[in-house]
């Protein structure tokens, strides 16, 4: 199948198109959408075995030769993306049946998540820089229907800052596309990756590379770009949130990623060390505003930007431990977010209020509720066995082999930050004296409580799993490593 | 196998516990709890003699091996000593529990909790590979955080098990960093491979961290000053808790790291002064703190302190023997080690004791206040008698055990302090600090006795008529009790089968040529450490006397400074500092978020511009024509006359303006299609402003102050100025060859001779197929973002 | 958008037609000369907005009875599914075909799967917009 890799993103796009044929049946709506993940997913998990079976999967559009049109390339490191992208998206859905509203389902809240799934995992696919921002466009403007989507009044007054934002980083990211094609008369990665490793990074080419770290760092929300991301994140309902929060920072990420290691990874003195420097700072910010919160949302959206931190440091590293531990860590992170957010929801729907100081002793009336919150706060501080352990270990043993012993230590240091930021959360919220609640029915916290509980156990074999999971997450650290690998699997033909 | 069974017995059996719970009931589950630990412990009494000969039981299963991550366990005579704790004061708590709670408690969670400890802390003393250490070490914090708030509605409670959590984990995951970097200098995480490599590791440039983050580890777990604030608060848990994990294992799990890592970091100067000096001032630090409470758990609890204290400092000195350079026979050195060890035993059943006392106290008045407390000796006769014996045994009298591990204590301390070889001095304070400790001890073991159950009875005072304590209460203190006194009269026999076989792991080429195991008599003659308790009776006697009028003393700085104030400040100086840290840039105003942005920008981009020496800008491109040159000063000047007009409908057009003047630079730069599609976009958008107009509210000036205006001029005119600047620089490079003559062949390859219809068609129509639906996207945006408006005066609230 | 000026609507209507017939040449076109189904969706738009400044919106829909999201709908199932039928072929996807015929009134003319591509394309662009400005327009 010479299209395989390309169904991921072609099976969401195609459900959303159905979707818009019967906007207001809500039972078709959702059971459509649920069919059209359930074959992404399946798909998905095809493309994963050929990838792991054949290797790196490439296919240039349009039957045209490789720089010439589009390539889209399935490594390992894509192909497990779009795969947890997928899995997360599922859960979201079905946890929205019981939270997100009819309004919002009768007025293309499926069709929107879907378009946004095509912009993420085209993203993450895609092997041709102009694409990419045509996927991030599309992520984006779906990306923009989400969050005003409902149009309460907060939404309205964060979206309008959220979309401004963005449009200025397309017009960067743009304009540094023109500048990448006006030097090296390319657009496709592998090709420009080619012509960089035999003619040599020039001056310029570093900066096009920092623009491009400016650019995927306003979406990835590094420090000090990542001012938009808590207020416009929290105006969105939760299972909104759970998507932006686990989904779109990483597709950023992601493309930092491919910068550093396939672009421009011959100047590490200047683009790596800025991409150290920027991290290790990112971790201490989203430290200081983890901890300055008494807000549910407030403190798990600025875990996303520690974890973003740590990822980028991992991959500053540009060793085989740093990079696996940073891929490790990347699709832990979408994983535990995921199930934060949800589990947040559901502490939102029990109580009426996200403010911390206005809740407790919900250990009593939802015990489950409470264990799995423990479960996934252990889990994202990284104890062991669970999921954020061995990726941390990972980075924090590539910065020692990069003789980055500090950075290394800064990591470490700011789990403590982050189990103090949501053990706190679990101690106000779960234990003290009960507050009276507004409550929900038994049905609607089940309804929110299995999706989150399933994503959450999904984190735990994530953790406990690490062993199988590691000749997938090897050779994607490999790609990022020797990036020959992926550009032959684009050229070749 | 059988190592590994030891380790998930406890597990397995918390796994089961909530069926079999609701199977049996309340009445039997404890019994079910307390057969865990009981056939662990015959389990491993049965192993004893194997061990003693020298035999190491281990298994090893993979968990992750590539990254040298296994199950891999092991039991030696260093992790059996441990293990015999874990589980045998683990079985006597456990039968305490039994009629220590009432059934009204959610007894299948404090159960399910203890088991988890017991297992993880098994896992901890028996663990070889580094990483499983690790992940048991942080689950024995975990399960501790759940036992001491067992009681969650407390405010106390949730304070106590934060805080034990948070110091703890910091001292695990410096821990971690010190595992990461002795793996990443041996390149294993074997513990036994580890410790095999002493002699290649000596002088590495990182051994010195480690060690350093290694001890922030085994300090924070067993209480050493400053870290050792966080006991007290845990005593909050309930009291077979505080017997169990905060006196008798878990505390001491830090002195079995310390225990472990001897052979590796024993004999370096800098492990002998941190384990001594950490230890002493522990030691005097918790002794003087103890005398002061009036609470008999958090007594005990400073008194904990002290003495883990004290085991500390004698690891340190028992050090020394480790040292090349230690004058005369390192076997005198090795002996403090020995010490610590027995100390180590002797203080888990007289703390154990004294604990499970205070908490017949509490259980039967209702109060451990001694303020409130007195006279008791006549209403709980046996009660009062453990009481005597674990107190005069804490304070070092004969005939009890107690008395045998201070001896040897003041004797070490008196060794160390006239030949350890390191230079310093300090260590003549030792042996004086020691004895000063001791004397506070036995001021406090006076003040447990006396003020609860001599002096004058206040029945007024509390709310219950005291009467002794059930018998199945009395059963674990009574065996605890019997403990202190035949270890007092048989020490040898747990020296030769108990401590040996630690000493052979902790020393282990020492032991081979010398017998490590000094022989223990009670009666060692007229020699100083005997004079030394005599000297403690007699000044505890005259301090305990009149403590009423030194008292004062602790109001006196730096008396009265307790590190918790510290803490707490630390902790709230961390909120408070970064709310207003947050709110300082979080200002909400997409203005100051532009600026960030291209603040950003010009540093990053601009400095690497020119640090790179990448700029050079190239002005050989093709002579401008006086068209271009006009549009350009038009669009110049319809930008910037934007920022100063007062209506919105000349905004509009001069927005217009530079959108068709750029339609007309296409058409300079021949590309018709662009130009077209740039016009007909540009009357679309034109007319989608006309019909907003009438929605749109009054258009008002910006009135942001002069200087943020300045700045944020200075800030954009830079920002164009390095665009521009970038530009021309990209102008010049011409090193690559670009993909762009293939298109032209387009009739040829595609079929059609428009090539930018090809490229959007053909070569390119996937992007063509996206932008499409991005503006599909677009429109049902508009359409919902309309159509879907909230009632009015709808809140914000999630989930309808 | 009331209007009832008898001038601008007798000229509408040719100007209207003129545009929309421009429209359709500049798609077909669009393979040889500055063309497109972007930008002939894009003026089919602009001259059905004309139509909604000199008339009113219920004339307008009452005269054009589309339902726009369907329109967009279809046209992007068109689009996509010009590039799918490579997926059967097992070829890249978007690979198109295409071929020389003679045909009456056109004379020789290239017929090629882009086509149905870019009709899909022009489809989805006037049903875009015409959904937006349709929005904005008749919301009070």
């Amino acid at each position: 199948m010479t299209n395989l890799l390309l169904f991921p993103i072609l099976i969401p796009i195609l459900t959303a198109s159905v979707l818009l044929f019967f906007p207001k049946r809500i039972a078709a709506q959702r059971a459509v959408t649920v069919v059209g993940l359930v074959a992404s997913i399946i798909a998905a998990l095809f493309l994963l075995r050929t990838v792991m079976t054949d290797g790196v999967q490439a296919v240039t559009l349009g039957s045209w030769p490789a720089p010439f049109g589009i390539s889209m390339v399935s490594d390992p490191l894509s192909v497990s993306l779009v795969l947890t992208s997928l899995l997360i998206t599922l859960g979201v859905v079905v946890y929205s049946f019981r939270s997100i509203g009819e309004g919002r389902e009768k007025y293309f809240y499926y069709p929107a998540i879907l378009f946004m799934l095509t912009g993420i995992n085209g993203s993450f696919t895609t092997g041709d820089i102009f694409n990419l921002f045509v996927f991030f466009e599309v992520l984006l403007l779906a990306s923009y229907l989400l969050i005003v989507l409902g149009g309460e009044k907060r939404q309205l007054r964060e979206s309008i800052k959220y979309i401004l934002v963005n449009v200025v980083s397309s017009a960067f990211f743009v304009t540094t596309v023109a500048m990448l094609y006006s030097v090296v008369g390319s657009l496709n990665m592998a090709d420009i990756a080619e012509k960089v490793t035999e003619i040599g990074q020039s001056g310029i080419l570093t900066v096009i590379a920092v623009m491009l770290i400016l650019v995927f760092g306003l979406k990835g929300a590094i420090f000090p770009l990542y001012f938009w991301l808590p207020g416009s994140y929290a105006a969105p309902p939760v299972p909104v949130l759970a998507l932006f929060g686990a989904l779109l920072t990483k597709v950023g990420v992601y493309a930092i990623i491919r910068t550093v290691t396939l672009l421009f990874p011959h100047d590490p003195g200047f683009t790596h060390e800025l991409l150290m420097i920027l991290a290790i700072l990112t971790v201490i910010a989203g430290c200081i505003g983890a901890l300055a919160y008494y807000d549910l949302k407030q403190i798990v959206i600025y875990n996303i930007i520690i974890a973003v931190g740590v990822i980028l440091f991992g991959v500053a590293q540009m060793n085989m431990a740093g990079l696996e531990g940073a891929v490790f860590y990347l699709i832990h992170d979408m994983l535990i977010k995921a199930g934060l957010f949800m589990l947040i929801g559901v502490i939102i729907a029990i109580t009426g209020t996200s403010n911390l100081r206005e809740m407790g002793g919900l250990m009593k009336t939802y015990p489950g509720l409470a264990w799995t919150w423990l479960v996934a706060a252990f889990g994202l501080a990284g104890i062991p066995p669970l999921s954020g352990f061995f990726g941390k270990l990972l980075i924090v043993q590539g910065a020692f082999e990069a003789d980055n012993l500090w950075g290394g230590i800064i990591i470490l240091a700011s789990s403590l930050i982050v189990l103090l930021s949501v053990i706190r959360i679990f101690i106000h919220a779960f234990w003290g004296e009960p507050m009276p609640v507004k409550g929900t029915s038994a049905g609607i916290y089940r309804g929110l409580l299995i999706p989150a509980v399933l994503v959450t156990a999904l984190t735990v074999f994530y953790g406990v799993g690490t062993e199988w999971l590691r000749p997938l997450m090897w050779d994607a650290a490999e790609i990022l490593h020797q990036p020959s690998i992926y550009i032959d699997a684009v050229l070749k033909e | 196998m059988y190592a590994v069974f030891v380790i998930f017995l406890p597990f397995i059996m918390a796994a089961l516990l909530p069926p079999v719970h609701r199977l049996i009931g309340d009445r039997l589950i404890g019994w079910y709890v307390m057969a865990v630990p009981l056939i662990l412990f015959a389990a491993l009494v049965r192993l004893i003699p194997r061990i003693a000969d020298g035999e190491i039981v281990s298994a090893s299963y993979a968990w992750i091996p590539d990254a040298g991550i296994d199950l891999a366990v092991r039991i030696d005579g260093l992790g059996m000593i441990f293990a015999l704790l874990i589980t045998g004061v683990g079985t006597l708590v456990a039968l305490y529990s039994i009629y220590y709670l009432s059934p009204r408690e959610s007894l299948g969670h404090f159960y399910v909790y203890l088991l988890l400890f017991m297992g993880a802390m098994l896992g901890v003393v028996f663990s070889d590979n580094l990483m499983l250490l690790y992940t048991f070490w942080e689950l024995t914090s975990i399960s501790s955080f759940l036992l001491i708030a067992f009681w969650y509605h407390r405010k106390g409670s949730r304070y106590g098990a934060q805080k034990a959590m948070l110091i703890t984990v910091m001292g695990g995951v410096s821990m971690l960093a010190g595992f990461l970097m002795l793996y990443f200098m041996t390149g294993t995480f074997s513990i036994s491979e580890i410790i095999g490599m002493r002699e290649s590791l000596s002088g590495a440039p990182l051994l010195i961290p480690a060690m350093v983050l290694i001890l922030l580890g085994a300090f924070t777990k067993s209480v050493q000053f400053p870290f050792h604030i966080w006991l007290p608060d845990a005593m909050e848990a309930p009291t077979p808790v505080s017997a169990y994990l905060h006196s008798a294992t878990m505390v001491k799990a830090g002195i079995y790291l310390v225990a472990l890592f001897t052979p590796l970091f024993g004999g370096l100067e800098s492990w002998f002064w941190s384990l001594s000096i950490a230890g002493i001032v522990t030691l005097l630090w918790g002794a003087f703190n103890a005398m002061k409470q009036n609470d008999l758990k958090a007594l005990l609890a400073y008194s904990t302190i002290s003495q883990l204290g004290l085991i500390m400092s004698l690891l340190g000195f028992g050090s020394v023997a480790l040292s090349e350079s230690a004058a005369g026979d390192p076997t005198a050195y090795a002996a403090a080690g020995f010490a610590a060890f027995f100390y180590l035993l002797n203080h888990s059943t007289f703390k154990g004791l004294l604990f499970m006392v205070v908490g017949i106290v509490d259980h039967e008045i209702g109060t451990r206040d001694i303020r409130r407390l007195g006279g008791l000796m006549s209403f709980m006769p046996v009660t009062f008698t453990f009481a005597v014996i674990g107190s005069f045994s804490m304070a070092g009298l004969p005939p009890f055990n107690g008395f045998l591990s201070k001896e040897m204590f003041f004797g070490a301390a008196v060794d160390v302090a006239s030949g350890q070889p390191f230079a310093g001095g300090a260590e003549v304070l030792f042996p004086v600090v020691g004895w000063l400790a001791s004397v506070f001890t036995f001021v406090y073991c006076t003040i447990i006795v006396y003020r609860t159950f001599l002096g004058p009875s206040q029945p007024e005072k509390i709310d219950r008529v005291p009467h002794e304590a059930p018998k199945g209460m009395l059963v674990a203190p009574g065996i605890l009790a019997a403990l202190v006194i035949v270890i007092f009269f048989f020490p040898n026999v747990v020296g030769k089968y108990v401590i040996g076989p630690a000493m052979s792991v902790m020393f282990p080429e020492l032991s081979r040529q010398a017998d490590l195991v000094p022989k223990i008599e009670a009666w060692h003659g007229f020699n100083l450490p005997l004079l030394m308790t005599f000297g403690v009776i007699a000044l505890g006697l005259l301090l305990f006397i009149t403590f009423r009028h030194w008292k004062k003393v602790y109001r006196v700085a730096p008396f009265r400074w307790t590190m918790d104030s510290i803490y707490r400040s630390m902790l709230g100086a961390g909120e408070a500092g970064s709310t207003i840290l947050t709110d300082l840039y979080m200002t909400g105003r997409s203005r100051d978020y532009f600026a960030f942005i291209y603040l950003f920008f010009l540093v990053t981009v601009g400095g690497m511009l020119f640090l790179t020496g990448a700029f050079d800008p190239d002005f050989t491109r093709g002579p401008v024509g006086i068209f271009e040159i006009s549009f350009v000063i038009i669009m110049a000047f319809a930008a910037i006359a934007m920022l100063f007009v007062r209506s919105r409908i000349t905004a509009t057009l001069l927005n217009g303006v530079l959108g068709y003047s750029v339609a007309i630079f296409f058409v300079f730069f021949r590309a018709p299609d662009l130009a077209l599609t740039q016009t007909v976009i540009e009357t679309v958008t034109t007319v989608l402003f006309l019909l907003c107009f009438h929605f749109l509210p009054e258009w008002k000036p910006e009135d942001s102050p002069l200087r943020t205006k300045v700045v944020n001029g200075i800030i954009a005119v830079g920002a164009g100025t390095l665009v521009t600047a970038f530009g021309l620089t990209v102008q010049g490079y011409d090193v690559y060859e670009s993909i762009s003559g293939y298109f032209e062949d387009s009739y040829k390859l595609a079929g059609g001779s428009n090539i930018v219809n090809a490229i959007l068609g053909d070569f390119r129509a996937f992007d063509t197929m996206l932008e499409v639906v991005v503006l599909f996207i677009a429109g049902i945006g508009v359409y919902t973002l309309i159509a879907l408006k909230p009632k009015k005066g709808g809140d914000d609230v999630e989930g309808k | 958008m009331k209007s009832s000026d008898v001038i601008l609507q007798t000229a509408t209507k040719v100007v209207f037609f003129l545009i929309f017939l421009f429209a359709i040449h500049i798609f077909f076109a669009g393979h040889y000369t500055p063309g497109g189904g972007f930008v002939g969706g894009l003026l089919t738009a602009s001259a059905i907005v004309l139509l909604l400044l000199a008339f009113d919106l219920k004339t307008v829909s009452r005269a054009l009875p589309f339902n726009y999201t369907i329109m967009i709908a279809i046209g992007l199932l068109l689009a996509l599914g010009t590039a799918s039928a490579s997926i059967l072929f097992d070829v890249p996807f978007f690979t198109h075909a295409y071929d020389y015929f003679d045909l009456p009134l056109f004379g020789e003319t290239s017929l090629h799967s882009a086509m149905l591509f870019d009709l899909g394309v022009y489809l989805v662009v006037v049903g875009a917009t015409m959904n937006i400005i349709l929005t904005i327009g008749s919301d009070d």
